[in-house]
């Protein structure tokens, strides 16, 4: 279970101006929920993650999982809750070190770090994990995560992000920089780790489309406000069209841009 | 005291202090500190400068008070480890950039140093017992030194070797590599960033302690241009052995440290003077750093792609030759 009580962050842009980047925002998310965030640049997607994550601290309001308030836990403490896959396939591996390095580092998510060795005795539970995401990568647990291509290293990130089912796993446009078809491979690869690990994941995508098909909630921000949350019936008759016509009546003005960017 | 004086002279008749080989070991210890914060965690630490003074001021003066130099030699690890400490909080926790860092704890520690000496800016060892003349009494002046650095050197080596593959020693890595994943993963990413800084110059005090007992002193300006040559060696070491992975890496920065010194008496035979050395390393290290840009000078570009073509040129010629070759054969079949 994922609480958001009442929270509020503002960012000072510098010469007095301020952006109110989420306000009195009220959310709660329960156990195998899978939402997906749509909305415009700036409105908020980005932050409120950021703030699940610990990345910045709140103004105002409560973050809590599992009725543990984390609210003020710095982010590297979070981590045990948290999973996260970044937009850039750079962000989420350490490139100057092995496929196996890497994994053995995400294995002790949020855990005690000991001068005990960080592989041995891990190879074939790496080469199970791997053998899933059907990439060949078993076969390369030496090889440093720098030679993979962005959507194999996007892969591992998420690979990485679940190994140790966290509550709650973040997936900030996890597939916008990668081609198609490997993007398209990374959204069945989330659906397949989802699916079997029973998490609460909140996406943001660009793509209406896959925001409507994938999970089974989908929000829509505005101004750093939930402005519309749609799910079970509602949500299944709900096509791309309508969305983006209760996003311009939203918005209270047609937005043209908004149209070309996210249809 | 006879023997000490054949010491001296020795080493003058080389113009630099003592062997490279036994400079290049001892330094190596050094060389592996600045691998730590340059290569693994990607942080330009000047603390060196005065860790390094540091160690040796430590283990000068703790001898000199009688106390056994192994422990001497400790002490300036632990001495150069809270340097690190220092400097590391200073980044992480004041925010102040890492450059600054360094320097403010390096400009900080010359005073802690002529403090830890007892006001004096240099202290000599001559008459006591240290660990090199422990061990050249007992294997021999020729050999005594080399192998208590190549002991100390090679056990650092492989405790590191080993720490850096431990699951504390992958974190510590992903800290230089990528801060934001593995903060993540669950890192305190500052706690990495001081532990990373003090080990390093830890390391370096250490090689500062023993540095004194090889040279039989102390002294305030040891420390100057540690760094750089630190830099220097570990430049020099992946430049000619382009290691792979972390155990080749340290043994190309020890390797480097040697490879440094032989360089730096190479220069001497060359007749550059002693007081010249730190102009030689610094063009040495711009070389090195600067060896990727200067293939874009249009001059050397030219030279160089001339030769890369006539590489592929011949690449060209022998795979049609082998094409040629395997039609025949095929036509043979």
């Amino acid at each position: 279970m994922l609480v958001i009580e009442k929270m509020n962050k503002t960012f000072e842009l510098g010469g007095g101006t301020f952006k109110r980047a989420i306000r009195d925002l009220d959310f709660t998310a329960a156990k195998g929920d899978f939402v997906t965030i749509v909305g415009s640049n700036g409105a908020g997607k980005s932050t409120l993650l950021n703030l699940i994550a610990g990345v910045y601290a709140p103004d105002s309001g409560n973050i809590s999982i599992s009725s543990t308030n984390i609210t003020n836990l710095p982010e590297y403490k979070r981590a045990k809750y948290i999973g996260r896959v970044f937009q850039d396939p750079m962000m989420g591996t350490a490139g100057s070190m092995s496929i196996e390095e890497n994994l053995a580092m995400s294995i002790k998510r949020g855990e005690k770090r000991g001068l005990k060795l960080g592989v041995n005795g891990r190879r074939e539970q790496f080469r199970t994990v791997l053998k899933r995401l059907d990439l060949g990568l078993e076969n390369r647990l030496k090889d440093q995560v720098r030679l993979l291509s962005g959507g194999q290293r996007q892969a591992l990130t998420l690979m990485m992000a679940t190994l140790t089912a966290p509550e709650v796993l973040l997936l900030d446009e996890h597939t916008a920089a990668l081609d198609p078809k490997t993007a398209a491979r990374i959204i069945e690869l989330t659906k397949e780790i989802v699916s079997d690990n029973q998490l609460i994941v909140l996406m943001v995508t660009h793509n209406l489309q896959q925001a409507l098909e994938l999970g089974n909630r989908t929000i829509m921000m505005h101004d750093g406000e939930i402005v519309l949350d749609l799910f079970g019936p509602e949500r299944e008759n709900t096509s791309v069209d309508s969305l983006l016509e209760a996003f311009s009546r939203v918005k209270k003005e047609r937005f043209l841009d908004d149209r070309a960017l996210l249809a | 005291m006879s023997r000490l004086l054949f010491q001296a002279v020795c080493r003058n008749m080389l113009g630099v202090w003592g062997t490279p080989l036994e400079q290049g070991l001892v330094y190596g210890i050094l060389v592996l500190g600045v691998y730590l914060t340059y290569r693994i965690l990607d942080y330009p630490d000047l603390t060196v400068d005065g860790s390094f003074p540091l160690g040796a001021a430590i283990a000068a003066t703790a001898i000199t008070k009688g106390i056994h130099p192994i422990i001497a030699t400790f002490l300036g690890f632990f001495g150069g480890a809270l340097a690190g400490t220092v400097t590391g909080f200073l980044n992480t926790k004041l925010k102040i950039t890492g450059l600054l860092a360094g320097i403010l704890t390096m400009t900080g520690l010359y005073s802690v140093n002529l403090r830890v000496m007892g006001g004096r800016s240099n202290l000599p060892l001559l008459r006591e017992s240290t660990l090199v003349t422990m061990f050249q009494d007992r294997f021999g002046f020729e050999w005594g030194a080399i192998l208590l650095f190549a002991l100390i050197v090679v056990i650092t080596k492989l405790i590191l070797d080993y720490f850096l593959h431990t699951e504390l020693g992958l974190a510590f890595r992903a800290c230089g590599d990528n801060e934001r994943m593995i903060k993540a993963l669950g890192v305190d990413t500052d706690l990495c960033k001081i532990l990373g800084l003090a080990l390093a110059n830890g390391l370096v005090g250490m090689s500062g302690s023993l540095v004194a007992q090889y040279q039989a002193f102390a002294d305030v300006g040891m420390g100057i241009g540690t760094v750089v040559a630190g830099l220097a060696s570990v430049i020099l070491g992946d430049a000619i052995f382009k290691p792979k992975g972390i155990i080749g890496a340290t043994f190309a920065a020890i390797f480097g440290s040697i490879l440094y010194r032989f360089t730096i008496t190479i220069a001497l035979r060359a007749g550059f003077a002693a007081t010249d050395l730190r102009l030689v390393t610094a063009i040495l290290v711009i070389g090195a750093l600067s060896a990727p840009r200067l293939k874009e000078i249009p001059f050397l570009k030219k030279i160089i792609e001339s030769r890369r073509s006539a590489k592929l040129e011949d690449e060209v010629e022998k795979r049609e030759a082998l094409q040629l070759i395997g039609s025949e054969k095929h036509a043979s079949d």
